[in-house]
Formats: C-alpha cells, sequence, structure tokens
C-alpha cells in the first residue's frame, strides 16, 4: 500500500513513523524532512488523515508517515487511537514501523518525554527531536544533549524546524537508528504491576486471538476505557476479574490505577531529567502570557476575536472574487474551443461542454475560497490562536452539545460545508464530532450566495434599496446559524448517542508560522477538493446533463423555427425576406432568441422538466411554478446550479449568472399562465423569499453528502439529506403562507 | 478549596484528584498530579473554561472537570 513495488523483503523500504505530542512542530520538521514528496489519504476504516512522505537516509529512501498529534498512548481521541495502532503494527495493511521519530518540545521535557516512554515499551528503534530549540534558548535555558542521550540510551537531536536547523542531524541519526536498533530503556515498573500484569495474561489465555504483549496488558490495567481492551475481544468475565484484582493490587499501594502510570513515570522522569535543563543566561518574562492577557481578555479578546473573523471572512468572499471570475471566463473559453471541436457530434459536444465543462467548472470554481479560507486556517493553527479561540467559543457552543473547537468548522462552512467537514478532524470529542458535522451544512455556504443575491437582487432591492437588500443578504447568512443551533442541541440530547467526551486544550504559546507550511497545507486542501471534482462531482453533472438532455426528438426543433419565423414575420408585417436574412446569419440577436427558444423547448419536454412537473404539486404550497421546481430539484447535486437552470428554462441560454439585468427581469415579468393565479407575477416576495429559505435550509450539494457519508457511514448522510430536505420545505412553506398571508 | 475556585493570577498546590473520572487521567498524563503546583490564568469571557498554568503549559479546561480537583493556596 505504500512505495513498496513486490522488491525482496531484505531491500524493503524501511518505515519510519514520526509521533509527538500536538504543538511541537512536528509538521513542520515532517515538512522539512520530506519537502514536496508527499502523500495524503486515510487510514483504512477511520477518517484520520494519513501523511506519508520520502526521506533519503543513507540507506536510501524511506517512507515516513506523519502519525496524528498524541498527548499519550491512552487514546483519548480517535487520532491518538490511529497513532497506537500504527505504532504497535495493529492497524491491518500497514506494517509497523521500523523506526520512530519522537517529536518533543525541548521548552516542555517532562510532558514529551511522557509519550516517549510510553513509546519505548513498544521496543521500536527511536531517535528524540529536541525541537524548538530557539524557544528555549529565548527563555535563556539550554539542555545537555549529550547527557540526555547517555541517560535515555537513544539519539537526541536539537532541531529548529521552523529554521530548518539540525535536519540534516536528523536524517542521519535516523539512519544510525535503523542500523543499531537503539531504544529508549522502558521504565522498572514496581513488583507489584508485574504481578499484576503476569496475572492478567494468564487470566486472558485462550480468550485471545494473540497472546497479550506485556505492553498491552498494561494499557488494560491503567487505561479506563483501553483501546486494547476493546481490540482484543476481551470482554471475557476471568479477564476483567484479572484486571480488577490487579487494580486492587495497585490501590494496596497507594496508587490509584487511573493514575498510576502518570504518577511512576513522571517520578521516573523527574529522577532521569535531573540537572538536564540549565539556565543559561537571563530567564525572560514568557511573551505569551502577556499576549494572553490581551488576547483572552473579556472585552479586548472578543473584539479581536471579532475583527480577525471579519478579517478571515472578508477575505474568503472578496479576494476570491476576481479569480473566481477568472475560472469562469477560463471555463467560458474552454467550453468555446472545445464546443468548436465537438461541433459535428452534437450529443458528445453537449455532454462535454453544457454537462462536464459546466457541472466540474461550477464546483471548481470554489478553490479560491478554499485556498484562502486554509491559509488562515493553518496561519491560525500554527500561531497557536486558533486554541485561543476555541477557548473564547467554547461556552457559546458548550451548551447545546458543540465545542469551542466546533467554531472554526462552523465558520469555514460558510464558505463550503466540505472544508468545514475536513476541519472537524481537529476535535477530540466524537460526539461534539459528529453533531458538528450535521449542522455544518446549514451554515450558509457560498455556492447558496448566488440565489440570494439573484433573488434580493431582482426582488428586494428595487422595492426596498440597498440597505434593506443589505440586511435581507444578512439574514439568511444568520438564518442556517440559528437553526443550527438549537437542531445541535436536539442531536445531542436525542439523537447521537455517543459519550461526550470534556473539554480538554492546551493553549500553546504564541509562535511565528513557517510560511512553507501554511503554503503546504492550503495546497493540500485545494487538491483534495479538485480530486473530488474529478470523482463524485462528474458523475453527478453526467447525470444531471443526460436528464436535461433527453429526449431530444428532432422535429421538434424544426417546429420551435417555423413557428418562431413565423411570429416574427407576422411582428414585421410580413417581410419574411428581412427575417431569413437575419435568421440567415448566425450572429445575430434573432438567431440567438431562437437558438434560446430551441434550447427552452428541449428543456421543457426533457426527463428533468417531467419530473419537475410532475413533483411540483408537492412544491404548490411553497409558491413554487414547475420551472421553478425544475430548477430546485436540478440543484440537488449542486445548489449553484440553479441560476443556470432558470437560465436554461426561461431561455435565456445557459450562460446566466446570478448578476445578468436579464435574468432579473425575465423573473420579475414571470407570470402564471393558468390556474388559480393566471395572470398575476410568479415571483411574489413571498416566492422569493420562500426559495431563499429552500436554498438555505437544503442540504442541495451531493459532494457534502459524500463527505459525510465517507466521515460518519452512509446511514448519517441520508439522514442529513433527508431531514434538511424536510426542514427546507416546511421553511419554505412556512415562509410562502404567512408571506402571502401577509401581502407580500 | 477546588481548582475551579481560584481567583486569576493566584497558584495553588494540588492535594486531591477525583480519578474516577476518565478525564482526570488525561490531566495526569499532562503532569497534574498531587503535590504540583497550578496557577490560575485565565477566565474565558463567558464565565467557563478556565486556563491553568503548570509545569511550563498552559491547558484550558471547563469548571465542571476543575471542580474535580482539590487544591490549597499558597500564600504568596
Amino acid at each position: 500500500m505504500t512505495t513498496t513495488i513486490a522488491s525482496p523483503p531484505a531491500q524493503q523500504t524501511k518505515q519510519i513513523a514520526l509521533i509527538g505530542n500536538p504543538n511541537t512542530g512536528k509538521t513542520s520538521l515532517f515538512n522539512c524532512l520530506t519537502g514536496m514528496r508527499q502523500r495524503v489519504g486515510n487510514y483504512p476504516g477511520v477518517t484520520v488523515e494519513k501523511k506519508l512522505g520520502t526521506v533519503y537516509l543513507a540507506q536510501g529512501p524511506a517512507t515516513l508517515i506523519d502519525l496524528p498529534g498524541a498527548y499519550s498512548l491512552a487514546a483519548s481521541s480517535l487520532d491518538e487511537r490511529v497513532a497506537v495502532d500504527v505504532l504497535s503494527g495493529h492497524l491491518p495493511g500497514m506494517e509497523r514501523p521500523d523506526a520512530v521519530v519522537c517529536v518533543v518540545d525541548a521548552t516542555n521535557l517532562k510532558r514529551n518525554l511522557f509519550l516517549a516512554m510510553q513509546i519505548a515499551e513498544l521496543g521500536i528503534p527511536m531517535v528524540i527531536a529536541l525541537n524548538l530549540w530557539d524557544s528555549l534558548e529565548a527563555r535563556g535555558q539550554t539542555i545537555d544533549v549529550d547527557e540526555l542521550e547517555k541517560r535515555l540510551g537513544v539519539p537526541v537531536v536539537a532541531t529548529v524546524a521552523r529554521k530548518s536547523t539540525g535536519v540534516s542531524e536528523l536524517r542521519e541519526a535516523i539512519s544510525n537508528a535503523i542500523q543499531q536498533e537503539r531504544c529508549i530503556a522502558p521504565m522498572i515498573w514496581p513488583e507489584e504491576v508485574d504481578e499484576a500484569v503476569k496475572e492478567i495474561q494468564i487470566a486472558a489465555k485462550g480468550h485471545t486471538t494473540v497472546a497479550l504483549t506485556e505492553l498491552e496488558v498494561r494499557r488494560m490495567l491503567f487505561d479506563a476505557g483501553s483501546a486494547v481492551m476493546r481490540r482484543v475481544e476481551s470482554q471475557h468475565e476471568t479477564v476483567r476479574n484479572a484486571v480488577q484484582i490487579g487494580r486492587e493490587k495497585l490501590r494496596k499501594l497507594g496508587l490509584n490505577p487511573m493514575a498510576a502510570e502518570a504518577v511512576l513515570c513522571y517520578k521516573h522522569l523527574e529522577k532521569l531529567l535531573e540537572g538536564i535543563v540549565k539556565q543559561a543566561g537571563e530567564a525572560k518574562g514568557e511573551k505569551s502570557e502577556s499576549i494572553d492577557k490581551l488576547m483572552l481578555h473579556r472585552i479586548g479578546g472578543l473584539t479581536i476575536f471579532g475583527v480577525l473573523m471579519y478579517v478571515v471572512f472578508q477575505a474568503v468572499y472578496s479576494w476570491a472574487g476576481p479569480l473566481m471570475d477568472l475560472i469562469d471566463v477560463a471555463k467560458g473559453a474552454v467550453q468555446g474551443v472545445v464546443g468548436g471541436w465537438l461541433e459535428p457530434w452534437p450529443i458528445l459536444g453537449s455532454l462535454v461542454t453544457d454537462g462536464i465543462i459546466e457541472g466540474v467548472g461550477a464546483f471548481v470554481i470554489f478553490l479560491p475560497q478554499i485556498l484562502i479560507l486554509f491559509f488562515f486556517i493553518s496561519l491560525l493553527e500554527d500561531t497557536g490562536y486558533m486554541a485561543r479561540a476555541a477557548f473564547l467559543m467554547d461556552r457559546l457552543f458548550g451548551w447545546c452539545g458543540l465545542n469551542g473547537k466546533s467554531f472554526v468548522p462552523m465558520l469555514s462552512s460558510y464558505a463550503c460545508a466540505i472544508p468545514g467537514i475536513l476541519a472537524t478532524r481537529t476535535i477530540e470529542d466524537p460526539k461534539a464530532r459528529m453533531v458538528t458535522i450535521l449542522v455544518a451544512p446549514l451554515m450558509s455556504c457560498s455556492a447558496r450566495l448566488p440565489v440570494y443575491v439573484l433573488l434580493i437582487g431582482a426582488f428586494v432591492e428595487p422595492r426596498y434599496g440597498v440597505r434593506i437588500a443589505g440586511l435581507a443578504l444578512f439574514a439568511m447568512h444568520l438564518l442556517g446559524l440559528a437553526i443550527a443551533i438549537p437542531a445541535a442541541w436536539l442531536l445531542t440530547k436525542y439523537v447521537v448517542k455517543t459519550k461526550p467526551q470534556p473539554f480538554l486544550l492546551e493553549l500553546p504559546p504564541y509562535r511565528v508560522p513557517r510560511m512553507q507550511d501554511v503554503l503546504y497545507r492550503m495546497w493540500q486542501a485545494g487538491k483534495e477538493f479538485i480530486g473530488r471534482a474529478g470523482t463524485i462531482i462528474l458523475a453527478i453533472t453526467i447525470i444531471v446533463w443526460a436528464l436535461l438532455y433527453f429526449p431530444r426528438p428532432v422535429e421538434l426543433e424544426a417546429q420551435v423555427t417555423e413557428q418562431f419565423t413565423a411570429q416574427q414575420i407576422a411582428a414585421n408585417d410580413g417581410h419574411a425576406d428581412l427575417v431569413e436574412a437575419e435568421l440567415a446569419d448566425p450572429d445575430s440577436a434573432l438567431s440567438v432568441e431562437l437558438g434560446n427558444k430551441i434550447d427552452s423547448a428541449y428543456t421543457n419536454q426533457s426527463y428533468m422538466a417531467r419530473i419537475g412537473k410532475t413533483i411540483q404539486p408537492v412544491f404548490e404550497l411553497a409558491g413554487f411554478d414547475w420551472k421553478i421546481t425544475v430548477g430546485v430539484v436540478a440543484s440537488f447535486p449542486a445548489r449553484e446550479v440553479i441560476i443556470s437552470t432558470l437560465g436554461v428554462i426561461y431561455s435565456l441560454g445557459g450562460d446566466v449568472d446570478e448578476d445578468s439585468p436579464d435574468l432579473k427581469t425575465t423573473l420579475a415579468n414571470a407570470k402564471w399562465p393558468d390556474g388559480p393565479h393566471a395572470g398575476q407575477p410568479i415571483f411574489t416576495l413571498a416566492v422569493a423569499f420562500s426559495i431563499m429559505v429552500f436554498f438555505a435550509l437544503c442540504q442541495q450539494c451531493g459532494a457534502t453528502v459524500a463527505v459525510i457519508a465517507k466521515e460518519l457511514g452512509w446511514r448519517w448522510a441520508m439522514a442529513s439529506f433527508v431531514s434538511m430536505t424536510a426542514m427546507a420545505w416546511i421553511g419554505s412553506v412556512l415562509v410562502y403562507q404567512i408571506g402571502t398571508a401577509l401581502g407580500f | 478549596m477546588r481548582l475551579d475556585q481560584l481567583q486569576i493570577g493566584r497558584r495553588c498546590r494540588v492535594t486531591a484528584i477525583n480519578f474516577n473520572h476518565a478525564v482526570c487521567q488525561r490531566l495526569a498524563n499532562f503532569g497534574l498530579l498531587p503535590g504540583q503546583e497550578v496557577e490560575m490564568s485565565q477566565i474565558a469571557p463567558f464565565g467557563d473554561p478556565i486556563a491553568i498554568t503548570f509545569g511550563g503549559q498552559k491547558i484550558s479546561l471547563r469548571r465542571r472537570e476543575a471542580a474535580l480537583v482539590e487544591v490549597e493556596l499558597i500564600a504568596v
């Protein structure tokens, strides 16, 4: 599954794992070691991101696995569990690494080495990277590296990943570690622990498929919700009893089993680290502490937070604008060129230009927003501010079952729910994570914006002016959040049954981010996003295109042309020659109009229109005519499709956008041809808002459904889709009925 | 007194931790063990969570969890 292609085992590519506490600069170091030679994927069966890279050692290229950050092997989060499983060789499809590089924050040796001590028990050759050496020096401190190396028994290398210092030394140390296989001397446990471990091993014999290692047994002994316990099908009475007896032994020793490991290990480290950290210069006051006094201040902190979020938002919206326009122009150009080539094959031409390029283009257009958003997310994370934002916001989100870390995914979802949902991976608590994913699609993503701009521009602005229009736009953006909060509360209370996790978050010292890391992250987010365009979006666009294109009776074109020509001749006082001459020129206004009429005629009898007409009664209560219904149905795979679909249905051609004066006027002038409202305008204010509310609440995004399915499984994805659609329908019916009753 | 009752800027020493809660094991892994000195650094604008500093690191946790930690004040 990695880089080996049927090479003999002796020369197999070495696997090296990179592990460390969060906020130790582990990712920077990974980037330093591997450069651009990185691949991102998922671990089998879980949604934790798997990052692999190639590092060149003296022995040749080796695979570097960037494990998720972990504080301990007790595995309280999904990330930590993956780290444990990889290191112990329990993750299916992944080999146990040949060596592990433990990235240690030089300014917080004790806590960081706690993890190293746990890994030591796995007996994997190790190298310690003492990162953030510059922060240590800034504190006027130094570490006796040689002495530490002697006491630990493994190579220790001082590094400053941000400045790429010490990287070649680290590479050399890794090469040596693989050859010499030096491991940290594991802790010596009190007799009682060893006895308990033996007894549990004996009790478990025959109840597990593989004999348990001492380490695994210790994890069962020390951890309340042990991952080992769950993995090794050792729910048997005898095993459980043995664990209980073992824990009793610890209690007699005066140790609480849940704290025994930490107490013993910290005691061990205290002795090991004696005299290792030296005060070399003058001790300087913590800069981070004074920054926090401002950043976390009741008023100042919230103000700064508000301003920062405003800037991020503005950037995602306004900076992306010109780039999105550029993509749009490029899309048009490509359509023109390719359309020209495929002229002899109209169906293929339509499939490629109106289907594939149009649909994929409509998706790719969000790339600038994704890139800008992830630029800011990684900037905020790498500086250490993201944890502060979670700290400030936790109370606001905590009461409804989310937590402070839900804030960023929710904010991201305002640009697009897909990066938002991906950003929930930073939430350790599986319950809060699940609820955040489920409410994230309610946030008003940028694909809804065109709908709002079109309808508010056409129906609110002319009547009430720019200020009210702006307010309406703001209200539409707030609506999703206003629904999401109570929805989260209901989900937490009644639907999602997982046990909630406490909110425990490190506020790391503020640091200057390494620009390469920020750009890498941005580039990766973009790559992943585009990767989706090539798969699910492509498939969906082709289906929608087919539904809009077929059936295609040839005689329809002739009929429409004949009718249109007759009409035009009548309008021109019978000057048939003039009309025919103009129609002969394919670029004349009349020809374009005819072309649009033909498109419209085909669309009106397409399968999609038939579906729309059939289910229109369902949307009657929301004030939709069949054309709006077709627009709504066609937008289920991707909501931004509504604009171009309305354009086609109202025979303006597919190339309209939300600012097209034509589309606005056409909508404003559209009237009911028959029925109870015959002759009245279709788009009243109540209808306009009914449509907007529908778009605000509906899960009209195939890509989001697919991402939810990937993160939570298809059952949750379908539940999300069905409930959001139901909510959208109820919401729009309410808006239309109440709005109409009030005379709007 | 309990850790959540501390005022900003006050220092204390941990006397007992209720290890029956899983969260306390995680706190212990951070080094929050009986005998450890802790300072209350910040309280979030809406009153919860709090941020404490110990062993050269700053950790934020909710009041409900902080209440599981018994402390004694250190005279300034």
